[in-house]
């Protein structure tokens, strides 16, 4: 009996080991995402109690490297006209893919976070999207308009970004209508370039 | 699914094997499952153990009759391991994400069955969720107001953290403790809010007596644009008593309240929604079409909002989302500095525009709302 109470322990520890921490994979890609080294990583989008991650893992398959907290939960994106939760692409044009992945925060605000490779840290930098006008950063392009097409948040291959968020008058008492906030990828920042109202929809 | 299968086959090993100390009572057993058995449908087989544990319970344990219960419960095993195969083979086909935008919406109770108040375990303090309950409902029933199902959250948030996410998703064989709860009443409450108790004084100044800060002026009222003034009127109250659940300002909630709804005009149907918050909400959901733009042109499609039982519950529901987020931390420090808090909630990225702060702020200043920061006099402030 001893044996089998033995054995069965053995098989409980095994188990902890092998399915802790296991959280939901959302989506997963594989490419070259780390300077000088060729072989693919593989990156990953889980959701788990505290939100959405990015995890990426290197060629040998060993997690190096997880993201803070996205958002809480998930969310689309455009890349051109392809909807996608999570993708790899070379926008600064330096030969290394980018992770590009998108997350909703809420109450009403979604995230597109492009993370760059970070020899130094041998992590993953967020870059970031800048209003230069405001002196405002932040760590991802922000939509405030909750599109479940994915199309609030588009990203293009040469760097240009459009995402859909609400323009405020300066008189309070007129209400807020949609536009289009476009940015470009300069130097490794989402610079702000302009905004537009968007044109408004057909009457049905 | 597979993960919660994962949880539970390994919890299923951890209960045969310590199943079998026998200082250890079999309440301890269900205590586990209480956390982990009813994170998917593969608890029903952890509870399967359970039974056996419990059968198995006789203070004097002989090498023949162990050795029997060890292989009956080998044999448990077993089955554990073919229905754990079975789950693995059908793959990710589970319910999608709670609350997620691009998902169908998900009931606010648990799946299909009506409660079953025989079924209820409330001892006291605790309470175990049936098939058709829902989080409003056990407030309802147990601390009198639906309104008060935050306090649950809070009770349990270290258990069930997915709560916290979605407090509209709850399932059957939870354990909630229930903070100073009582007994289940014998008539338990038929799922609606309670009535209020609140005045209109003569001079049209809402007064409120009731938990939900809601006037009979509100109460009445069915959404549909209003001056600033009278907008204030009727849902500072409210804004200030969520203020004194969450912490996030009343005067910022106003004023983030008036510019989504363009002072009352939009509050999505009945659904008592301030603050176009998609998803499903303690009352269940609206759809409504709404036009997307993609690829520079408008698409029409359907689009599922959160309905509330009160304009308290959409303060609350949305305040829940800044004040849980680590995202609004910095602006959850400055909650008592309600232009600053604006200020932190732009940097954050609440809003995609710059100028989004400087617009609360001036709404704020124009009609006074930071007044609604205060507690009345008579009352003292719990902040």
């Amino acid at each position: 009996m001893k044996v089998r109470v033995a054995f069965l322990m053995m098989l409980v520890l095994l188990a902890g080991a092998v399915f802790a921490g296991d959280a939901p994979v959302l989506e997963k890609v594989f490419g070259p995402i780390v300077t000088g080294e060729k072989k693919p990583c593989e990156v990953r989008k889980i959701k788990n109690d505290r939100g959405i991650f990015v995890e990426v893992y290197d060629p040998a398959g060993k997690k190096f490297w997880t993201s803070e907290s996205l958002g809480v939960e998930d969310k689309k994106f455009m890349l051109v006209d392809k909807m996608l939760g999570l993708a790899l692409k070379d926008l600064d044009k330096d030969g290394v893919d980018e992770i590009l992945v998108s997350a909703f925060i809420g109450p009403q605000s979604s995230g597109l976070y492009v993370f760059k490779y970070n020899a130094k840290t041998r992590g993953f930098d967020a870059m970031k999207s800048r209003f230069p006008k405001e002196d405002l950063d932040r760590d991802c392009l922000i939509s405030d308009v909750n599109q479940e097409s994915g199309g609030d948040l588009v990203v293009n291959p040469d760097g240009s970004a459009v995402v859909l968020g609400m323009i405020y008058a300066e008189n309070a008492e007129e209400p807020p209508v949609p536009g289009l906030y476009s940015f470009l990828l300069k130097d490794g920042v989402f610079v702000h370039q302009k905004t537009e109202k968007l044109p408004p929809p057909p009457k049905e | 699914m597979l993960r919660a299968a994962k949880r539970c086959f390994s919890l299923a090993l951890v209960l045969f094997v310590f199943g079998f100390s026998p200082g250890l009572h079999a309440q301890n057993f269900e205590n586990v499952l209480g956390v982990e058995g009813a994170k998917g449908r593969a608890g029903v087989n952890a509870i399967v153990v359970k039974r056996s544990v419990e059968t198995s319970g006789a203070e004097s344990y002989n090498g023949i009759e162990v050795g029997k219960e060890i292989d009956k419960l080998l044999d448990e095993i077993n089955k554990l391991i073919e229905d754990l195969s079975k789950i693995v083979d059908e793959g990710p086909s589970g319910p999608s994400l709670p609350g997620r935008p691009n998902s169908p919406a998900r009931p606010a109770t648990t799946p299909a069955q009506k409660p079953t108040a025989s079924n209820n375990t409330a001892g006291g303090r605790t309470y175990t969720v049936v098939s058709g309950d829902t989080l409003w409902g056990i407030a309802q029933r147990f601390l009198g107001n639906g309104n008060r199902y935050w306090e649950i959250v809070q009770a349990n948030k270290s258990r069930y953290t997915s709560l916290l996410n979605n407090p509209n998703l709850i399932s059957p064989g939870w354990k909630f403790i229930i903070p100073g709860g009582r007994s289940l009443p014998t008539n338990p409450g038929n799922g609606n809010p309670p009535p209020t108790t609140n005045t209109t004084n003569t001079t049209g100044t809402s007064t409120s007596t009731g938990k939900t800060g809601e006037s009979a002026a509100l109460n009445a009222w069915k959404g549909g644009k209003l001056s600033p003034s009278e907008f204030a009127r009727l849902l500072g109250p409210v804004a200030r008593e969520s203020m004194k659940r969450t912490g996030v300002p009343a005067s910022v909630t106003l004023a983030q309240a008036a510019l989504e709804t363009g002072w009352g005009k939009a509050t999505i149907g009945n659904a008592k929604n301030l603050f176009g918050m998609k998803g499903t909400g303690p009352a269940g959901s609206i759809t409504v079409r709404t036009q997307e733009y993609m690829n520079g042109r408008y698409i029409t499609t359907n689009g599922t909002f959160r309905k509330y039982n009160t304009w308290l519950e959409s303060f609350n529901d949305h305040a829940r989302l800044i004040s849980q987020g680590s995202r609004y931390a910095n602006s959850m420090r400055n909650k008592n500095n309600p232009d600053q808090f604006a200020r932190e909630l732009q940097k954050a990225g609440y809003a995609t525009s710059p100028t989004y702060a400087s617009t609360l702020i001036s709404i704020m200043k124009s009609y006074n709302l930071y007044q609604w920061d205060k507690w009345p006099c008579k009352t003292r402030s719990p902040r």
